[in-house]
C-alpha cells in the first residue's frame, strides 16, 4: 500500500471536526519470544502500523499480514496521553506512548526508506512534542 | 498414558496461557476465559487427536496398533481395506508419537488463524483441507495407506496468509506465493531430513500437504467472510 492510498483511507476515518497533520509507518516491538521459539517464521509475528496524527490525537492502524488496514484503528485525544519519550535511531525512531491509564505503547516510527513509504517528519514530531508532555 | 497426560497439560496450557495481545490499544488483555472461547475449536481439535491416538496405540501412546490403524487410516480406493468414512478418519489418526507431536505443534501454532476467522469458519477448512488432502491416495500404490492431520495444518497455514478481508485479485495472488515459498523451504528442509533416516517404511505425503493448502485457499476463495 502506498502512502496516498494510505492517507485517503486515514482521511476517511478521521472525525469531520478534526484535520490529519501527517501520517507515518511504524513497526511495533521485536517479537523476541516468537524467534526463540519459531526461529525464522517469527518474523510472521512482526506488528506493522500506520499512525494518523492529527489536530487533536493519534490514531493507530495496525496493519494485517498482508499489509492492509484491519479497522478504523484506535484514536487517542492528546489528552488522554501522558507522555512520550522520543529516542534516537538511525533508519527508525522509537516512541514510547504512555497513556493515562498506565498502558504503554512502543512503536519504531520510520525516519528514512523508499519514497513510496510514509515516513515521520520533523514537522510532524514537532506536532507531536507540541502537544504531549516530552520525558527524556 | 504418561504421555498422553504430559502432551494434553503441555497443549492445552500453552494454548491457554499464551494469549496475543488485545487487538485494540484500549482493550483489557484477554482473560483465561476469554482465550478459551477464542480457541476452542484448535483445543478441541489437539485434544480429540491426542485422544484417538491413546485409543489405536492400545494406550501406550508410542505407536498406532496395527488393526484400529487400518480401519481408520485411508487406503487406496482399490485395497479391500478401503472404507469411504476413512477420507474423514484418516485426518486424525497418527502413525507414531513423533508424527503426532509434529502436528500437534502446528494445529497449535496455527490457531491464530481461528482467532481471526471463528469457530465455524476454522472447521469448515478443517474439513474441506482434510478431505482435499486425502485425495492424494489416488497418487500412491495401491498398498499405500496415509494418516495424519498435516495436510489441514497446511491447509490452516496457507489461509492463514489468503484468508484476508478485502484483499484484491492480485494481492491473494501474492499471498498464496507467500505461502507457497515458506511451505517449499519448510518441505525441502524436511526432506532432506527424512533422506538421513535409513531404512523407514514411511514417507511424507507432499502431495497430500499441497492438495490440503489447495483445498483450504479455494474454499476460502469461493465463500468469503
Amino acid at each position: 500500500m502506498t502512502k496516498e492510498e494510505a492517507k485517503k483511507y486515514i482521511v476517511k476515518s478521521i472525525k469531520q471536526d478534526d484535520e490529519l497533520v501527517g501520517l507515518f509507518t511504524a513497526q511495533g516491538p521485536f517479537p523476541i519470544w516468537w524467534f526463540l521459539l519459531l526461529g525464522p517464521l517469527g518474523s510472521l509475528f512482526f506488528k506493522f502500523y500506520y499512525i494518523g496524527v492529527t489536530q487533536k490525537g493519534i490514531s493507530f492502524y495496525r496493519l494485517s499480514l498482508m499489509g492492509k488496514f484491519k479497522d478504523n484503528g484506535d484514536f487517542f485525544k492528546f489528552s488522554e496521553i501522558k507522555s512520550v519519550k522520543v529516542k534516537g535511531g538511525f533508519t527508525q525512531r522509537p516512541l514510547i506512548f504512555t497513556l493515562i491509564n498506565g498502558t504503554k505503547i512502543k512503536i519504531k516510527a520510520q525516519i528514512k526508506g523508499l519514497d513510496r513509504v510514509a515516513k515521520l517528519t520533523e514537522e510532524v514530531q514537532k506536532h507531536i512534542e507540541n502537544n504531549i508532555t516530552v520525558v527524556s | 498414558m504418561i504421555y498422553y497426560i504430559t502432551l494434553s497439560v503441555l497443549y492445552i496450557g500453552m494454548l491457554l496461557f499464551i494469549k496475543p495481545s488485545p487487538k485494540s490499544f484500549r482493550d483489557k488483555p484477554l482473560t483465561i476465559t476469554e482465550n478459551f472461547f477464542a480457541i476452542k475449536g484448535s483445543l478441541a481439535l489437539g485434544f480429540l487427536i491426542l485422544t484417538v491416538h491413546l485409543f489405536i496405540s492400545n494406550f501406550n501412546f508410542l505407536e498406532a496398533e496395527s488393526t484400529l490403524y487400518n480401519i481408520l487410516a485411508l487406503h487406496h480406493p482399490k485395497n479391500t481395506d478401503f472404507l469411504i468414512s476413512q477420507f474423514f478418519t484418516n485426518t486424525f489418526v497418527h502413525l507414531n508419537i513423533i508424527h503426532l507431536v509434529s502436528n500437534l505443534s502446528l494445529i497449535g501454532l496455527l490457531s491464530v488463524y481461528e482467532r481471526r476467522v471463528g469457530l465455524k469458519r476454522f472447521i469448515m477448512v478443517v474439513l474441506v483441507s482434510g478431505f482435499f488432502s486425502g485425495l492424494s491416495i489416488l497418487f500412491y500404490n495401491i498398498d499405500n495407506t496415509t494418516s495424519g492431520i498435516s495436510g489441514v495444518a497446511f491447509g490452516l497455514g496457507a489461509v492463514f496468509f489468503t484468508d484476508e478481508k478485502n484483499l484484491t485479485y492480485k494481492e491473494w495472488i501474492y499471498a498464496i506465493l507467500s505461502f507457497l515459498f515458506l511451505a517449499l523451504i519448510l518441505s525441502y528442509q524436511d526432506f532432506h531430513k527424512m533422506q538421513k533416516i535409513e531404512n523407514i517404511d514411511l514417507q511424507v505425503d507432499y502431495i497430500g500437504h499441497f492438495l490440503g493448502a489447495f483445498g483450504a485457499i479455494v474454499y476460502t476463495r469461493l465463500v468469503r467472510y
